[in-house]
């Protein structure tokens, strides 16, 4: 079965569990999911995770932002961090083509709730949780992150200093 | 699920700040080649003034070569302290200029191989590596020829 994607951004793709390998085809994207001919509930999770929001956060900026030479050189995180954790179900009849559209609208300041996936041409699926959710975790720990770097950064430069009088 | 999307973050993040370092890389080599330009900007800048004085001397029939302050801008062709500035970096360079070149064509090889083994080819990012490295050599055969 051939899924074909329609603007998709950094959202993943993952089916009973493994990442779904996205294959591209000139300026279309598409994913291939296994045949099936008895027609069994197939369901695929579409993911879009703020990368702040995982266990070890902490250490995981920290990393970055060593190797990052004080975080200058590590690209930014999200200021508005949008979870998506959508589940499509429906039943797969082997030799079957269907779109996914994704929105990748993401609101900045006042949250809209948008509809940030469309499919089309498998009108007896059944779609779950979509909608973008602000991830409220990940942009307090976005805040912590920018307030200890600039922390941090006086404080190598305090260091710098001091070490170049003496 | 969780431990893969945290593996493919993990992989963005490192690859995008590589490639940040490698453009870091391109700018460093490059400075010579701004300095050089900025020579040449200046010694066309004083060519420029040189007409323009002779310009006047020839619209005064001379008279102005009387005027003493005048005779002083004539002589005046002094480019400045940018001369041992540019002879300063150059012998840096020709030290610092293979080191850049190793550095970024590590770094877009090995990124390069990483991509095509983990089979998430981003064709942007294989060009901006490869346009950051050839700028690297670009300069550093202009500073060599120079």
């Amino acid at each position: 079965m051939k899924i074909h994607l329609i603007n998709r951004a950094d959202t993943l793709l993952f089916y009973n569990g493994k990442l779904l390998d996205i294959k591209s085809n000139g300026n279309s994207e598409y994913a291939e999911i296994p045949h099936s001919n008895g027609g069994e509930k197939t369901s695929l999770h579409i993911i879009r995770r703020s990368e702040l929001s995982q266990k070890g956060w902490f250490f995981y900026s920290l990393f970055f932002w060593i190797i990052g030479f004080f975080g200058f050189f590590t690209p930014r995180y999200e200021k508005n961090p949008n979870y998506l954790d959508c589940i499509i179900s429906f039943y797969n009849y082997g030799e079957e083509e269907f779109k996914i559209r994704f929105n990748n609208y993401l609101p900045s300041k006042n949250f809209v709730n948008v509809n940030p996936v469309e499919v089309i041409g498998k009108p007896d699926c059944i779609t779950e949780n979509f909608v973008y959710q602000l991830d409220k975790t990940a942009k307090r720990r976005r805040k912590i992150y920018k307030l200890l770097s600039f922390l941090l950064r006086i404080a190598a430069i305090i260091l710098i200093l001091v070490l170049l009088i003496n | 699920m969780e431990n893969t999307i945290n593996k493919i973050q993990f992989k963005n993040r490192l690859f995008l700040t590589i490639q940040r370092f490698n453009w870091l890389i391109a700018i460093i080599a490059f400075i010579p080649v701004l300095l050089q330009l900025l020579y040449v900007a200046v010694a066309i800048y004083v060519v420029i003034r040189l007409i323009i004085l002779l310009c006047f001397v020839l619209i005064t029939l001379g008279l102005v070569l009387l005027n003493d302050k005048f005779v002083e801008m004539l002589k005046d062709n002094d480019i400045g302290p940018l001369e041992p500035v540019l002879e300063a970096i150059a012998s840096v360079y020709s030290v610092l200029y293979p080191v850049l070149l190793g550095v970024s064509l590590v770094i877009t090889v090995s990124s390069i191989i990483i991509m095509y083994k983990s089979k998430s080819i981003n064709k942007g990012r294989i060009a901006s590596l490869t346009i950051a490295t050839i700028l690297v050599a670009f300069s550093m055969l202009l500073f060599y020829l120079g």
